[in-house]
């Protein structure tokens, strides 16, 4: 047996948890607001320009409403940035295919938390308020 | 992507990541989170994919690097005995411990090269690509890899290229 049958063999027993699919869909399922395509509409006064871990506040932009989908900038480009529900009125920023950051939803404001290796230079927030 | 493409493709790929997560991670808990959080990515991502391959390496750079975020924040990281694991894995078949316990004590970065190599099967040139890391780089890691593999396994591992 060559090293690679061997290899295949041995790792071919691990397996995820079936449950974790299953999961993953019902979560989508449960979740209408999960996925919104950018527009790239700016809420008055939102972009900001922001240090990498900070987070904040951003009530007086989105006047209490919810923010339902980002523009984000990273590196000078805007990136394709959805919204992923995560419970609990707790969103993933996902930028380029990579969690940037956290919006969660508090009772009157909504707040974000950015952790990111790349430069985020600005960031737009489109409410419901707004629309698309 | 439609319910029925991520379905078909969770199926597909599922034990793909959790098995790069796993050398990545060292432990199954770490492993099944990284599935969860990149099946998650997958679902949200309106990319056009250029068939499966594109698919498969996007899926896999995107596994090493919630992996890499992961490890940032140690005290997020759970750790298992791996004997046990292994004991419950290779029940009827003990010869495999031996080179599961082998590769998990290699360093992580060693065990991510030698990972898509003889399991995935891809060149140095495609897991440079894959990890953004230099096909030097890979090469010597592979090197090391199978130095440190052929020192404990001593004839059950084979000297190949």
């Amino acid at each position: 047996m060559t090293n690679r049958e061997r290899y295949r063999r041995t790792f071919g027993a691990l397996h995820a948890s079936p449950d974790t699919v299953l999961e993953v869909t019902n979560m989508k399922r449960n979740n209408k607001r999960m996925l919104r395509p950018l527009t790239g509409l700016a809420a008055a006064g939102a972009a900001a320009a922001l240090l990498v871990g900070s987070a904040f506040a951003v009530n007086e932009a989105t006047d209490g409403a919810l923010a339902q989908s980002i523009s984000v900038w990273l590196n000078g480009k805007e990136a394709e940035t959805t919204l992923v529900s995560t419970g609990e009125g707790t969103y993933d920023v996902v930028a380029d295919g990579e969690t940037i950051g956290t919006v969660t939803e508090e009772e009157d404001s909504v707040s974000f938390d950015f952790d990111s290796d790349e430069e985020i230079v600005d960031i737009e927030i489109v409410s419901e308020a707004d629309g698309e | 992507m439609t319910e029925q493409e991520f379905t078909r493709a969770a199926e597909r790929y599922s034990d793909m990541i959790f098995r790069l997560a796993f050398h990545y991670c060292g432990n199954r808990y770490d492993a099944d989170d990284i599935v969860q959080t990149v099946l998650l990515k997958l679902l949200g991502t309106n990319r056009p994919f250029d068939g499966e391959e594109h698919l498969r390496n996007w899926l896999l750079r995107v596994t090493i690097n919630d992996c890499k975020k992961l490890l940032r924040a140690p005290w997020r990281c759970r750790h298992e005995a791996l004997e046990d694991y292994a004991d419950q894995l290779y029940a009827d078949s003990p010869e495999d411990s031996g080179l599961f316990l082998a590769v998990m004590e290699l360093p992580r970065l060693y065990r991510v090269v030698t990972y898509l190599y003889y399991y995935e099967g891809y060149s140095v040139n495609e897991i440079s690509q894959i990890t953004g890391s230099n096909p030097s780089t890979i090469r010597t890691r592979m090197q090391k890899a199978r130095a440190l593999l052929k020192e404990k396994l001593k004839e059950e591992w084979s000297d190949d290229e």
